[in-house]
């Protein structure tokens, strides 16, 4: 189940801080998943309020 | 799903095995317990899914047999085997052991499904369960602790006397307890894949692959294979994986038809080091959460440490001193750090690299 940040994302960070391993950057307009380095345990999409990540 | 309370005696977070066993020791106690869980229930859970002779000890001693729902086939495993990427022949190794913990001569493990098991330990304790529910923090107040959540995309508060933090490695009560032990955790990563495949290894055994700086297993599970790869140094998860996955078609005749599942899921390197945290005060740590995992066992640590953590919350209602006092003495608690060192020890001498 790998994961994607849609459009929907409001550059709030929670996510880039809450991945362990650091797969999540901020790519300046919104935050991006590293698909390599993601391991796609979800733990961001709990702390993601606008619902902007997505199984692909 | 139970819809939730504002007060509560006990709030468990984690509907693992580790808050399972906990709520289950408070079952008869007439406490009002909850356990909240973020996924929604039956939830899966990256893991091999084997029930070892330590955790079926465990569970004989003092849950009724396990229902026939919840095992995949095959329904036992005999032992483990190994690989290792280095040897030319790449023959198969028989294992010394299924469970480090345990005596060799009563191997033998349960096949089962992690969403099933989970939940009917969960249903079995008694507890009510509130699923889609998220902790966002706590706090610690003279009489309570105010635990925030967002349960069903709505947030709120719920209060309890006590908080168990049964929230596994990313644990979020361990996080607000101590930043300064988060900070200092490094991680590891692994990666899973189940394919519909076929391939020459039988069925029924524990496979390992032992790499230089990593390990991986393969488990035939129902239909499907699930290959693992655990990575502690600069390799991504998924790049091992794809190694794995050259190596067994080289060598052992693998032959993907159809990837029905990827998923991962991320340790830290508390149990490796030893470095438990029990909790503080009325907030106590149970299973992954604490720091305690048996080698290539969680299930039997979480099992273990949630009946003391019951136990301890029991005491402490009876004599008014916390909940710590009680569970950090507990015979358990105190066997328990030394059987997961013992076994880390045991793992690294039979060439595991993890740790």
């Amino acid at each position: 189940m790998a994961y994607e940040i849609t459009d929907d994302c409001v550059l709030c960070g929670n996510c880039a801080d809450e991945c362990p391993i650091k797969a999540v950057k901020n790519e300046g307009d919104k935050y991006a998943i590293e698909q390599e380095l993601c391991v796609e345990c979800g733990a961001c999409t709990f702390v993601c309020d606008s619902g902007a990540i997505v199984t692909k | 799903m139970s819809a939730l309370k504002e007060n509560y005696d006990v709030i468990i977070v984690g509907s693992g095995p580790a808050g399972a066993a906990a709520a289950k020791t408070f079952c008869h106690s007439g406490l009002d317990v909850v356990i909240i869980e973020k996924c929604p229930l039956p939830r899966d859970k990256m893991c091999s899914g084997v029930i070892l002779p330590s955790a079926r000890k465990f569970l004989e001693q003092h849950y009724d047999d396990l229902p026939e729902h919840i095992f995949t086939t095959p329904r036992t495993l005999k032992c483990s085997r190994y690989v290792r990427m280095n040897d030319d022949q790449s023959r198969v190794m028989s294992f010394p052991a299924l469970d480090l913990a345990e005596d060799p001569s009563d191997e033998y493990g349960f096949n089962v499904s992690r969403s099933a098991f989970d939940l009917w330990l969960c249903e079995a304790s008694g507890a009510a369960l509130a699923d889609n529910c998220f902790l966002i923090d706590y706090k610690e107040e003279p009489e309570n602790i105010t635990v925030q959540v967002k349960h069903n995309g709505k947030y709120m508060e719920i209060k309890a006397k006590y908080l168990i933090g049964a929230d596994g490695t990313i644990s979020r009560v361990r996080r607000t307890l101590a930043p300064e032990l988060e900070q200092s955790l490094n991680w590891i990563a692994l990666y899973e894949e189940h394919y519909e495949c076929q391939i020459d290894l039988e069925p029924g055994w524990m496979y390992w692959i032992l790499d230089q700086h990593s390990f991986g297993s393969i488990l035939h599970k129902g239909k499907n294979l699930h290959i693992t790869a655990a990575t502690t140094w600069g390799e991504t998860a998924k790049n091992l994986l794809k190694r794995y996955v050259n190596f067994l078609t080289a060598q052992h005749g693998l032959k993907i038809a159809k990837t029905t599942m990827t998923r991962g899921i991320i340790m830290n390197d508390q149990p490796f080091r030893g470095d438990y945290l029990l909790g503080k005060g009325n907030i106590l740590l149970v299973g992954e959460a604490a720091g305690f995992v048996r080698a290539l066992d969680g299930i039997t640590s979480a099992l273990v440490t949630g009946k003391a953590t019951g136990e301890s919350v029991l005491q402490s209602i009876q004599s008014g001193k916390t909940a710590l006092d009680y569970y950090s003495q507990h015979e358990l608690v105190v066997a328990e750090q030394e059987i997961c060192n013992k076994s880390h020890l045991k793992m690294a001498e039979l060439g595991f690299p993890a740790g």
